[in-house]
């Protein structure tokens, strides 16, 4: 419990620190959210920056930054200026989740389906099969996974809708799911493969065997520990799947938050940068803090060390 | 008094190039690299050479123009100059046309032939007694694109040429500098420990929170659009991992025997680091190096991709792609060749950097 | 003499192109108790392995493998299954890594009585308490819920002996069972495996690289050497009157018990007063730290010339008060060397110190750093305490450092990697000799190695102490080495010193229970015993 307690402390410090990271670093680049509209004579842009508090010293404008955030309040957007960040948020971060998920989803079950079956049958066609996927998953990245499902499915094939959301209709999320979650899938396939050749080699297993314990029993056992390693990726399988979704979602154009945050970031917006940057920074420390409670229910060493 | 062991353990390139596939993405990126520093200087065509009449050809062996295309050209000259033309035989280099005008034949009509691409500027052979006609040769000037054009109508190897000196450059220099903070960083919180140890793994944990992709779109908004600084953020985001490596081996290291026997015998905390940790630490950083070029090169792909990196006219693997995404349906092409190049050079540097590691494991005590 | 339960013939196992084993024949009688001897590298634990088909991937065996009229090697999987456990038991030499890290101990157990003995899972858990207190571990209903790695290795080897006899089996295969366990311990599950065997008439395959181990329990022992038997015979032959001149080698005897040789008037060398050694654990953000002393308030004499002897189990803390007598390990009370307080200096004034204290490791093959010649390693000293040497005249005290430690002056071209064990010990030595040192402190120095091999360094040692009358302070777990070694001898229990005295005094008189135990463990015999006969046994 007390571990817990430290833990979460801990995540809320990192989480301040890159906030405060980002806002600072937002506010000295150069060039502001008004610059680059056409024509806007000095003293619009001086009104314009008065009335989002822009004039006021940095220290200040943080503090009420973060007043506004202990209420929910992430500010209103400085270049979509009908609307306020959370409203945006509101609308693209449900569709981002949603294929976030899905793609964990896909990634996890194929990828230890595979490396399951690449373990058991060891040096089969399935081994080298998963060995060359993991390559390709390294070699031919997301960017241009996106594209060529376009061509084949979409253009050639004519299966699936090349892009939009439409409405999170399910054709659409096909593509942009398996584009994320390809990669990925090979990853952890080759990750499991490789723990669980390690584990049905250990002294441990030995003795199962050597006891003449049922195979179903012994998998069960080789498994759970093999798992461990996979488990320890999930913390950075979500921040590449985030990653990943900049480009899905440019490439499928997709209205999520990674789309959002490339044109954001291009105009200056600071708000919806700011709400972005402590959006993906609390789900990533919240999952791995999901992440390590879950090691340590499967193994005791952690919870006791 | 006990033997000797048998025969002296192998030495690390043997070890290396006994590993599958080390050889042979060892010749691979050879050949990348040469591509990358020579092609653009022996190739004819320029990355940034415009054919403003090739514009989206596909990829071929056969020179350009084709006869079709030369009729073509021809007939639009025609119609252009307001001329009839015949065509009065082909010489390997070009073609001879009795060009006749309505009116007084005027030279100046001939510039058409050194404005286009597919023609050098025509000579006149014979005029004829009235001066409505005249005799030409107007050499033909091949081209060949072996992987065609862009939408632009330049050719697609030589930007792939210049693309990966780029890449590759930019991949190294990264490196380079995620090296040094990494070494920096790493090596001193793993050989001080203590306090330092733990304020610098807490900088690293916190600044793990944000996905590589914010932070990069954060410093290139910082920075601007500039490609020299480009590789900068790249290896200010890679760093981290490297620091955690560093910091790992100087502590295994450290930790070893021999470097309590340094102590023992006197020696100085700069004779120990030098002497012994250093490099005892060499092989395992020099393989996880060959790894963290492959996911430079994909980090500033992937920056480039989305129009935040390398800028127009010079173009990288990520830009090229991002082209090609955009004409997927009139011209495949233009994506499956720059993504093939970037494969193979992605490809061949992780197995190389797999073998590598696989070759320096269990070498040093 | 009924025919034999476990019978092996022509066994032959081979990786690829490298035989492990070459034609071993032994056979195992209905009770009787066997010893496989020999030395890594002599194929002892792949026989046993194969008993079981339990070989690693890449080996193939040959021969035939006999239990009580079934043919074992290549057998169906199902044939190897119903005996697995049942009738044939096998424990492992590493106990913690041997069981599954994840489950609770007492499930593991629960797991083989009811999958091998068909007990229901309720009946499992009754039985398996039992089992538990039979193998001598108190609170057994605490310890059934203890994970692995929460016990120690003596208590995980109860565990796996415990799994082995839930079903009474008919053979119990030991494969180095006591290796990685200290002496004491040790000696306490040899004596649990006799008296099971002995209830249970359960006959055995004790493997070990220690001949004198087994010579008090083995009916019969069969040396190997490189996958071939080198002799066999009941065991009180084996050991008092070897055929084989490598049997006579794995007994070698260690030289004789030192006798007071040295007056004790000499003047004192190092002094230690009340040391005590304390490292914080880190507690988290809200508990406190807490304070563990690796040595506790020890007070020490050495006289010049002579050798204390440090005696005690992994964790008594002689590692760390030997590195704290040299002040490489901060250490609170007062050391004071050849009259100088030694306390107050701090690490830069005590560098030119050096030259005269030095340190011998353990680990031969951690010690030489793998990217030296040996030539540097051994001259290292040199170059931060004479810089005013020469490249040439560094040579030459070289060749003199390795000639002294009897090796050839060529070795100085070559990298430790080249060496075995204990030729690696003694460049570590000569790396230590070669800067004239008064002091010697050896941290284990021949633990790693084989039991020859140790006796020759052991005689090394002594030789070079006559020669430069030097002083040595010998740390070790095994009370036989330390008594050839040692005029005096401490025993440390849990960071304190328990004895101190004479070394014949300790060890004829031993005043703590503690001292007693180790005495027995080492079973040896009374120091008026004479060297003639080669029963200097060792645990």
């Amino acid at each position: 419990m007390r571990h817990l307690f430290t833990r979460l402390a801990a995540s809320l410090v990192t989480l301040f620190v890159v906030v405060a990271i980002a806002f600072f670093l937002m506010h000295l680049a150069p060039g502001g959210p008004f610059e680059s509209e056409r024509g806007i004579d000095p003293a619009t842009l001086a009104q314009l920056k008065k009335l989002y508090g822009l004039d006021l010293p940095l220290p200040q404008q943080f503090a009420h930054y973060l007043l506004g955030l202990l209420h929910g309040d992430l500010g209103p957007s400085l270049r979509w200026r009908d609307f306020t960040v959370a409203e945006l948020f509101s609308r693209a971060l449900p569709v981002s989740l949603t294929l976030g998920t899905e793609a964990l989803i896909v990634a996890l079950a194929g990828g230890v389906a595979l490396g399951l079956l690449a373990a058991v049958r060891r040096n089969g066609f399935a081994a080298r099969a998963v060995d060359l996927f993991a390559l390709s998953a390294i070699a031919v990245p997301n960017f241009v996974i996106a594209p060529l499902l376009q061509l084949v499915f979409g253009l050639g094939l004519r299966a699936l809708p090349v892009g939009g959301w439409n409405d999170g209709a399910w054709p659409n999320h096909i593509l942009p799911v398996a584009t994320l979650a390809l990669p990925q899938m090979a990853v952890i396939a080759r990750l499991l493969a490789a723990s669980l050749k390690d584990v049905l080699a250990s002294p441990s297993v030995r003795t199962l065997r050597a006891f003449g314990l049922p195979q179903p029993l012994i998998y069960a056992h080789a498994v759970r520990g093999a798992f461990l390693p996979v488990l320890s990726y999930l913390g950075p399988l979500a921040a590449n799947l985030l990653t990943g979704s900049v480009v899905v979602e440019t490439v499928f154009g997709i209205p999520g938050i990674g789309r959002y945050f490339v044109t954001a970031a291009l105009g200056r917006d600071y708000t919806l940068v700011l709400g972005t940057v402590i959006v993906v920074a609390a789900l990533v420390i919240f999952f791995n803090l999901i992440v390590d409670l879950l090691y340590g229910v499967i193994d005791p060493r952690v919870r006791h060390g | 008094m006990d033997s000797f062991v048998e025969t002296a353990p192998p030495g690390f390139a043997q070890r290396l190039f006994r590993q599958k596939g080390a050889l042979g993405s060892l010749l691979c990126l050879a050949l990348l690299a040469l591509a990358g520093l020579f092609g653009p200087l022996a190739y004819p065509h320029a990355y940034d050479r415009v054919y403003r009449d090739f514009v989206l050809t596909p990829p071929s062996l056969d020179a350009h123009p084709t006869a079709a295309e030369t009729q073509a050209a021809l007939a639009d000259f025609v119609q252009e100059m307001n001329v009839a033309v015949m065509q009065a035989g082909q010489s390997a280099d070009g073609v001879l046309l009795q060009i006749i005008s309505p009116k007084q034949f005027d030279p100046r009509v001939l510039r058409y032939f050194s404005r286009a691409d597919i023609f050098e500027p025509a000579r006149i052979l014979i005029r004829s007694a009235d001066g409505h006609a005249v005799t030409v040769h107007v050499p033909i000037h091949r081209l060949v694109f072996p992987f065609g054009t862009d939408a632009n109508g330049r050719d697609l190897l030589a930007r792939i040429f210049i693309a990966l000196r780029i890449s590759l450059a930019v991949g190294i220099l990264a490196t380079l500098v995620a090296l040094s903070l990494g070494v920096a960083v790493g090596g001193v919180a793993g050989f001080v420990g203590g306090r330092t140890d733990l304020a610098l793994m807490r900088l690293v944990e916190i600044l793990y929170a944000l996905p590589f992709i914010f932070f990069v779109i954060l410093l290139t908004v910082f920075i601007g659009r500039n490609f020299v600084l480009i590789f900068v953020a790249i290896g200010v985001v890679e760093w981290l991992d490297m620091a955690r490596i560093v910091r790992g081996e100087t502590l295994a290291v450290k930790a070893r025997d021999y470097v309590a026997a340094a102590e023992a015998l006197g020696a100085g905390p700069g004779a120990i680091f030098f002497r012994h940790i250093l490099p005892n630490m060499l092989a395992p950083i020099a393989a996880f190096l060959t790894l963290l070029v492959p996911r430079v090169i994909l980090a500033e792909s992937f920056v480039s991709f989305l129009g935040l990196g390398v800028q127009e006219p010079l173009t990288s693997l990520g830009l090229l792609i991002a082209d090609g995404a955009r004409t997927i349906q009139s011209a495949p092409y233009l994506l499956i060749f720059p993504a093939c190049v970037l494969a193979f050079t992605l490809g061949a540097l992780n197995i190389l950097g797999d073998a590598f590691t696989r070759a320096t494991e269990g070498r040093s005590q | 003499m009924s025919a034999p339960l476990l019978s092996v013939r022509d066994l032959r196992i081979a990786f690829g192109a490298q035989e492990a084993v070459r034609g071993l024949n032994f056979d195992v009688a209905k009770g009787e108790t066997i010893a496989l001897i020999g030395e890594s590298g002599s194929g002892k634990s792949l026989a046993a392995l194969s008993i079981l088909g339990l070989l690693p991937e890449g080996a193939k065996a040959q021969g035939a493998i006999n239990f009580d009229g079934a043919e074992l090697l290549h057998a169906a999987p199902s044939v190897l299954d119903a005996l697995r456990g049942r009738r044939i038991a096998m424990i492992f030499q590493e106990p913690t890594a041997a069981l599954d890290p994840l489950f609770p101990v007492g499930q593991q157990i629960v797991d083989v009585l009811h999958f091998r003995a068909e007990l229901s899972r309720a009946d499992a858990k009754a039985r398996s308490l039992e089992l538990i207190e039979q193998v001598g571990i108190d609170s057994p209903a605490r310890r059934w819920r203890a994970y692995p790695h929460e016990l120690s290795g003596g208590q995980n080897q109860r565990i796996a002996i415990a799994m082995a006899i839930a079903c009474h089996p008919d053979v119990l295969i030991a494969d180095e069972p006591t290796t990685a366990l200290d002496g004491t311990v040790a000696a306490r599950i040899l004596d649990l495996l006799t008296e099971l065997k002995t209830r249970l008439n359960m006959a055995m395959i004790f493997i070990s690289h220690d001949l004198t181990l087994v010579g008090r329990f083995a009916d019969r022992i069969y040396v190997m050497r490189r996958g071939e038997m080198v002799e066999t015979g009941p065991s009180q032959q084996i050991l008092t009157a070897p055929k084989e001149a490598y049997t006579r080698e794995l007994i070698a005897a260690l030289p004789p018990p030192r006798v007071d040789r040295t007056s004790s008037d000499q003047p004192v060398l190092l002094e230690a007063q009340q040391i005590t050694v304390a490292f914080l654990l880190r507690g988290g953000l809200f508990e406190k730290k807490q304070e563990i002393k690796a040595v506790d308030d020890v007070s020490l004499t050495l006289r010049q010339g002579r050798t204390l002897g440090l005696v005690g189990e992994s964790g008594s803390g002689k590692s760390t008060l030997g590195r704290a007598l040299l002040k490489l390990v901060p250490a609170s009370g007062l050391i004071s060397f050849e009259g100088r307080n030694l306390s107050p200096l701090t690490r830069a004034e005590m560098r030119p110190l050096r030259r005269m204290m030095q340190l011998v490791f353990q680990n031969p093959y951690g010690a030489l750093s793998p990217r030296m010649s040996v030539g540097e390693i051994v001259t290292e000293g040199l170059r931060i305490h004479a810089p005013e040497l020469s490249a040439h005249e560094r040579g030459q005290r070289a060749i003199e450092a390795l000639h002294e430690v009897g090796l050839d002056a060529k070795t100085r071209f070559r990298y430790p990697a080249e060496f075995s064990g204990g030729q690696r010990q003694r460049i570590a030595i000569a790396r230590a000799l070669i800067l004239k040192p008064n002091l010697l402190v050896f941290d284990e120095p021949t633990s790693a190695l084989d039991r020859a091999i140790a006796v020759d360094l052991l005689e090394l040692l002594l030789k070079l102490q006559a020669a430069h009358d030097l002083t040595y302070v010998f740390i070790s777990h095994d009370l036989a080495v330390v008594r050839a070694m040692a005029d005096e001898i401490a025993v440390m229990k849990a960071g304190k010193i328990m004895d101190y005295g004479p070394a014949d005094d300790v060890i004829a008189r031993p005043k703590d229970a503690f001292t007693k135990a180790l005495v027995e463990a080492a079973t040896l015999s009374p120091p008026s015993a004479s060297a003639e006969y080669p029963h200097t046994r060792r645990s």
